[in-house]
């Protein structure tokens, strides 16, 4: 067999971590910041995405100085087998429900913006059955598709970035500051589920290429995604600013891109462009169902698809009985605030630590047995040398 | 499992899946036949009694005789059963993604018309971009269907009639977000432009259209309608010749540049060509507002837009109807009119007079800054306009770069600044914040909003007006 | 003798095979051929020189200096019936072993022509017939390099069809050489009629709709493969070669191309891309947006639309398919009809479904022109017809029954299984995923050809250098 690249290459790490950094956050989660801290959710975005952003840092960090080994592998040599399945059982839980208010959100922008009367119970079964298909594939999969999906999702992020920036009128978003910073830290932090997405980049442990500009590229990527979503945020804010009680749920993006398109005799070509961002929440949900697996398959290592097609299967079960979509909102901010909040730093910080200890690990061999060449941290093992040299910076 | 089992596994399920979306009951999706389209809505009434009409566009056959679009009306206790109402009546979905205009009629009270335009955009039924009209010399409904008369005569809507003004005129539009923004601000208070239809035949002195209030002397009012009735006699006997004709463009602008100069409208689109204008621009072929429909028995009706506003705010809930005078000061002051004919009436230029000059504003600037001095509030309104002159008598005159220019530009200043403190003052006198001072002071002063007061407001206005030729 | 009379024997049916009996001095010798497949003045000129030849002539000395003929060989008797069946003369001396192999074939064979689905305005117009020599002749012509490597064998227990896996020595991975032949040769089969047997093969998901193959009519495109790392395989009596790796893009591409001015050829290239997603997304597009999504439509061309739709009984989905099946029973019935009615049956075509249907208000005109649209924007790219045909109808299914939300979970759904197809380890979708940029001169733009110094990564070659090239300075 002709052996092929398994890792995601730097190029591809930036595209994912580019739409990690933004699908989420810009479905309802500005809408709701808006509702609970009016002008102000500018600010608490902020301090959502500097908090992302440190911890986006961190797993860069851990990212660029692992070993070639994936965190599982880490992990268990770090504090053995049955803590590690413990504390992968936690992450597969948590990325089971940051897939699970994906769905969610998901819902609601399609019921509210173009299905006003189908069953979401049906229509739900698609979805579901994307993500089990892509949580039985691979990394490698996954982080192509981003990449060839990138360009369109950034080309109709570019066009809805000119379309609202030349038809909001963004001094609607003074004064801020009314509702004061413990307000706003509050409801930045009863909507911590929707935000921390960057953790899912645990799976890319040990599974990217790296070089020399690994890490600078990837920041790069962060802040892009967090600009991006500052500014919708700011366009949403200044769209609504008096009459947030009035904003549908649906509406986020698409309702400032809505009253930026003005006239409608011409179509609502911006629906269209949202379609085409919409993409990234796929590929999202995409990601966050590998990372389920993954652990799942780490707790009980099985090499089928049935960790996937089960996982599926229990959201689909859950996404119908939960009647509401808000009803859902209203679980993760009450319920999951405090858990999320915790996750998001914790699993940069064990990421990290892992990766550190991982590291002096392999060092501390090495010196221990000097007659055996060294081996560079970044140069691919045997067997990805003898695959074709497909993917590049 | 084998991967040839995985596929037909895969097969199975989604044929099994496509089945039963097949036969989910809303499947019976609504086709063509069982859809129409709004896209002017009117709304009357109070809650508890409220009257919706809207003008629908109905798909028809091809060839067939019937009409391509209608009005229908319903009533209800609130406005969403009005709605649904009108869909029962109509045994049809009513489609609200193409909704262009929403118009309120003469009596809507505030807390009536909070009410409804909050619902129809939370309900998603208009979207945040949809215009608001006011109509202030009937309802909502009768206006309504003397637009279907005007587009049946004219075969030009009024949705873009209104577009058309919006874009080529310098008048003050507003859409449904903007106005419940203005009016959930601190001002409390806003506007809404005023459209009228008025018959082609009216002599205008008891009928008056949104346009016709403006001051001019009674004298120049007949000239106007005599003007007006040559005109429509002789464009109806010229209706057989070929509409293609250039010289019939060329008149028209003429005409309607020599009205301009006699009404002292300055910068109203909605005067009374301005629906020929809009009708001939579209297509040779077609009659204006004003031309056609006489023939079939119809009133002819023309679109009188938006040379007045409707203000909602302050302490009465009724809607205060601004003369024109005023409406100039808002619309010079509005950021989002930047473009459209602007006149100057009875100028002196180096010992010549000039019954008029016009001008079109190619780009206008406004910056607002609010601050505190001397223990005063004040408002400084930075207007920068940039205009070019239509009259090649004036521009090609050799004195023109020297001396008139210059004196153009200046009175063009003074004009605006008339305008603008003659609308603050209109505001101070009506104690209603239409011009959203407060928020200004909300968003940039806070000091000045603690202590803001609109009748000790000063206002400073400076205009720099560019000519280009 | 008796060895060839056991090969005759071996036959079903022995007079199949002639025998002719002949001497070299005294010794006794027998000539074996097949009379449909040899050329008899080959045959004579053998005979005639082997009857002359000095007495105790062994095979050596028959070969070296008296037989006249170009190609022949001494082979094991193990392969004489082989050879018979290939056509070839077969010589046998009494008390000699082995025999000589006298290539004697002859049989009819059509002109090289322009083959139909490749046709070009500019460029060479050879194309592939279904004779072996005659395919790699053509090749060989192009490539006359020695590191060009021509490994034959045969596939087939009753076919015994010849097989040749085409390669640059100095260019293409070995292990991909390698790899393709032991899948050929691990082909266990009673015939192969066509290239196309062997295509599962090579194919990691032979289930699959999209090809992981890729196909050729013409040798300079073939040639053109070659050289930039690719294997080729030819098979007797089949017109199309085979090439490996296949990457997805090279369907968009067409051998004209490359004989055109770059910025030309790019244009093309993206026309064929804008058409291709024409072709698949627009009736599904057509679809969800007029049964879920009036919004999205301008309005004046929704109320066109919604007027021509007014009394069509059919909802806008089954309305489109069925216009999808009349296309494709017209297709269809085209190539298979008799020339000598096709004119009259493509009329009657026409206006039934063109005007009659649409008059009837059977089938809407906005339908019509959409599928119609979309049937000639699928030939842009030819060997794909039959996957973007697949493709369009899923599409319009699921625009009619998802709406937007369908046709987006439809599309990555689509991206994510082309991103996991791989050939022969090369990812279909490169060089856009995984990104390889210095492939991107020659993707969907075309580059000058001074700038296309690589050949493309994506195949892995380890021979890196194509062009050298030092432009004119320009005075």
């Amino acid at each position: 067999m002709v052996a092929t690249e398994r890792r995601i290459s730097t190029a591809q790490l930036f595209t994912v971590v580019f739409i990690l950094g933004m699908s989420l956050k810009m479905l309802m989660l500005p809408v709701l910041m808006l509702k609970a801290v009016g002008r102000d959710s500018v600010l608490g975005m902020a301090v959502v995405l500097g908090s992302e952003f440190i911890c986006l840092a961190a797993m860069i960090a851990a990212v660029v100085l692992s070993p070639q080994k994936s965190f599982t592998e880490l992990l268990e040599q770090c504090v053995g087998k049955i803590a590690a399945k413990i504390v992968f059982c936690l992450l597969a839980l948590f990325f089971f429900c940051k897939l699970l208010l994906l769905s969610g959100e998901v819902r609601i922008f399609f019921s509210e913006n173009l299905f006003g009367e189908s069953p979401w119970s049906l229509y739900s079964l698609p979805f579901f059955g994307i993500c089990v298909v892509m949580g039985m594939g691979s990394l490698r999969t996954l982080g192509r598709s981003v990449q060839f999906l990138f360009p369109f999702i950034v080309g109709a992020t570019v066009v809805m970035f000119a379309l609202i920036g030349t038809g909001v009128e963004f001094s609607e978003v003074l004064p801020i500051g009314e509702f004061g910073w413990r307000n706003v830290s509050r409801a930045a932090y009863r909507h911590a589920m929707w935000y921390g997405d960057h953790s899912v980049l645990i799976v890319c442990l040990g599974a990217v290429k790296r070089t020399k500009k690994t890490a600078a590229i990837t920041a790069v990527a962060g802040v892009l995604s967090a600009c991006v979503v500052l500014f919708f945020m700011f366009g949403l804010t200044a769209t609504f600013s008096n009459v947030c009680y009035l904003i549908r749920y649906g509406q986020n993006v698409t309702g400032m891109s809505h009253y930026a398109l003005g006239n409608v005799m011409q179509g609502r070509f911006d629906l269209m462009l949202f379609c085409v961002w919409m993409f990234s929440v796929f590929l999202k949900a995409g990601f966050f169902m590998y990372a389920v697996v993954f652990f799942v398959r780490a707790v009980v290592p099985v090499n089928n698809a049935w960790p996937s097609l089960i996982t599926g299967a229990l959201l689909y079960g859950i996404t119908l009985m939960i009647t509401s979509a808000t009803g859902l909102h209203t679980f993760m901010i009450r319920y999951a605030a405090a858990p999320a909040l915790a996750f998001q730093f914790a699993v940069p910080a064990v990421m990290l630590l892992v990766a550190l200890a991982g590291r002096s690990k392999q060092k501390r061999k090495e010196n221990a047995q000097p007659h055996v060449a060294a081996k560079d941290q970044s140069a691919p093992t045997k067997s990805e040398t003898q695959g074709a040299n497909h993917e590049t910076e | 499992m084998k991967r040839s089992k995985k596929i037909l596994i895969y097969k199975i399920c989604c044929v099994a899946f496509g089945a039963i979306l097949l036969f989910v009951p809303q499947r019976g999706t609504p086709y063509a036949d069982i859809r129409v389209l709004a896209t002017v809505l009117g709304v009357d009434g109070t809650d508890g009694n409220v009257t919706v009409s809207a003008q629908l566009a109905v798909p028809v056959a091809q060839g067939s005789d019937g009409k391509a679009s209608t009005v229908a009306k319903a009533t209800g206790g609130s406005i969403g059963e009005a709605l649904e109402n009108l869909e029962i009546g109509l045994g049809r979905r009513i489609d609200f993604g193409h909704l262009s205009t929403v118009a309120i009629g003469q009596d809507v009270l505030l807390q009536d018309l909070r009410l409804f335009t909050g619902y129809l955009m939370s309900s998603g039924k208009a979207g945040p971009g949809t215009y608001l009209v006011h109509c202030p010399q009937s309802t909502a409904a009768d206006f309504l269907n003397g637009a279907q008369d005007m587009g049946e005569s004219s075969d030009a809507e009024l949705d873009s009639f209104i577009a058309f003004s919006k874009n080529g005129n310098h008048v003050s539009t507003t859409t449904l977000l903007r106005f419940l923004q203005a009016l959930n601000s601190t001002s409390h208070a806003t506007y809404l432009p005023c459209v009228a239809l008025e018959n082609e035949s009216a002599q205008n002195s008891g009928v008056t259209g949104a346009g016709e209030g403006n001051g001019m002397k009674n004298e120049q009012r007949q000239e106007i309608n005599d003007r007006q009735q040559e005109q429509s006699a002789e464009k109806e006997g010229q209706e057989n010749k070929q509409q293609g004709n250039k010289q019939q463009d060329k008149q028209d602008q003429n005409e309607k540049q020599e009205e301009g100069k006699q009404q002292e409208k300055g910068s109203s689109g909605g005067q009374s060509k301005g629906g020929e204008k809009g009708g001939q621009s579209q297509n040779d072929q077609k009659q204006s507002g004003g031309q056609s429909g006489g023939q079939d028995g119809h009133q002819k009706k023309r679109l009188v837009a938006a040379n007045q506003v409707a203000v909602y705010g302050g302490e009465t809930p009724e809607a205060l109807v601004l003369d024109p005078m005023v409406t100039r000061g808002v619309v010079w002051q509005d950021k989002h009119s930047d473009f459209g004919l602007v006149e100057l009436r009875n100028m002196q230029m180096n010992g010549t007079d000039i019954a008029s000059v016009s001008a079109r504003l190619m780009g206008k600037k406004v910056r607002v800054s609010a601050d505190v001095k001397n223990g005063e509030n004040v408002l400084n309104y930075t207007i920068k306009l940039k205009l070019r002159l239509d009259d090649s008598q004036i521009c090609g005159n050799p004195l023109f770069y020297t001396q008139w220019k210059n004196a153009l530009e200046k009175a063009y200043e003074s004009e605006v600044r008339e305008n603008v403190l003659r609308t603050v003052q209109a505001c101070k006198e009506h104690n209603v914040d239409f011009l959203g001072f407060r928020e200004y002071f909300h968003k940039f002063s806070k000091k000045g909003f603690k202590s803001f007061d609109l009748s000790t407001l000063v206002v400073h206005v400076h205009v720099k007006a560019d000519i280009i030729t | 003798m008796k060895r060839a009379q056991d090969i005759l024997q071996s036959f079903e049916k022995p007079d199949t095979v002639f025998r002719r009996d002949f001497t070299v001095g005294k010794q006794k010798g027998i000539m074996l051929f097949h009379p449909d497949m040899t050329e008899a003045m080959v045959l004579r000129s053998v005979l005639r020189a082997c009857t002359q030849a000095e007495k105790g002539a062994d095979l050596i000395k028959l070969l070296e200096s008296i037989l006249p003929v170009s190609e022949a060989e001494i082979s094991p008797d193990t392969k004489a019936a082989a050879a018979v069946l290939d056509g070839d003369a077969v010589l046998f001396l009494d008390g000699v072993p082995n025999c000589i192999v006298v290539n004697a074939r002859c049989w009819e064979k059509r002109a090289v022509t322009e083959p139909p689905t490749e046709t070009v305005v500019r460029g060479p117009r050879e194309g592939f017939i279904e004779d072996f020599k005659t395919n790699i002749t053509l090749i060989e012509k192009r490539l006359r390099s020695k590191n060009l490597a021509v490994e034959k064998f045969k596939v087939g227990r009753e076919s015994n069809t010849a097989v040749a896996v085409l390669y640059l020595g100095n260019i293409v991975k070995k292990e991909l050489v390698n790899e393709v032949i032991s899948r050929i040769k691990s082909l266990d089969i009673d015939a192969l009629s066509d290239s196309h047997y062997l295509v599962p093969c090579l194919e990691e998901r032979p289930h699959s709709v999209f090809p992981q193959v890729g196909t050729a009519e013409k040798p300079d495109v073939v040639a053109s493969k070659l050289l930039e790392g690719r294997v080729a395989v030819i098979v007797d009596g089949s017109p199309i070669a085979l090439t490996v790796p296949y990457l997805l893009i090279e369907d968009f591409h067409s051998g004209e191309d490359y004989y055109e001015r770059s910025s030309f050829a790019t244009f093309l290239r993206v026309l064929r891309l804008i058409a291709l997603a024409l072709a698949i997304f627009l009736p599904g597009l057509y679809v969800a947006d007029l049964t879920y999504h009036y919004e999205v439509v301008p309005l004046k061309l929704l109320i066109t639309v919604l007027n021509a739709l007014k009394g069509i009984p059919l909802p806008p989905m089954w309305e489109i398919l069925f216009i999808l099946l009349l296309f494709e029973i017209i297709r269809e019935a085209s190539v298979r009809m008799p020339k000598s009615v096709g004119m009259a049956m493509s009329i009657v075509g026409a206006l039934v479904l063109g005007d009659t249907a649409v008059k009837a208000g059977i089938i809407s005109s906005p339908g019509v022109m959409i599928i119609a649209l979309s049937s000639i924007a699928l030939y842009t790219a030819p060997s794909l017809v039959g996957t973007t045909g697949l493709l369009r109808m899923l599409f319009t299914v699921v625009g009619g029954l998802g709406g937007l939300y369908g046709l987006i979970l439809a599309s990555v759904a689509l991206v994510h299984y082309l991103c996991s197809l791989n050939s022969l380890g090369t990812p279909s979708l490169a060089p856009f995923a995984p990104l390889v940029t210095s492939d991107l001169k020659d993707g969907v733009v075309r580059a000058p050809l001074y700038a296309m110094k690589s050949r493309p990564q994506s195949i892995g070659t380890p021979n890196k250098r194509r062009i050298q090239w030092s432009q004119p300075n320009e005075e």
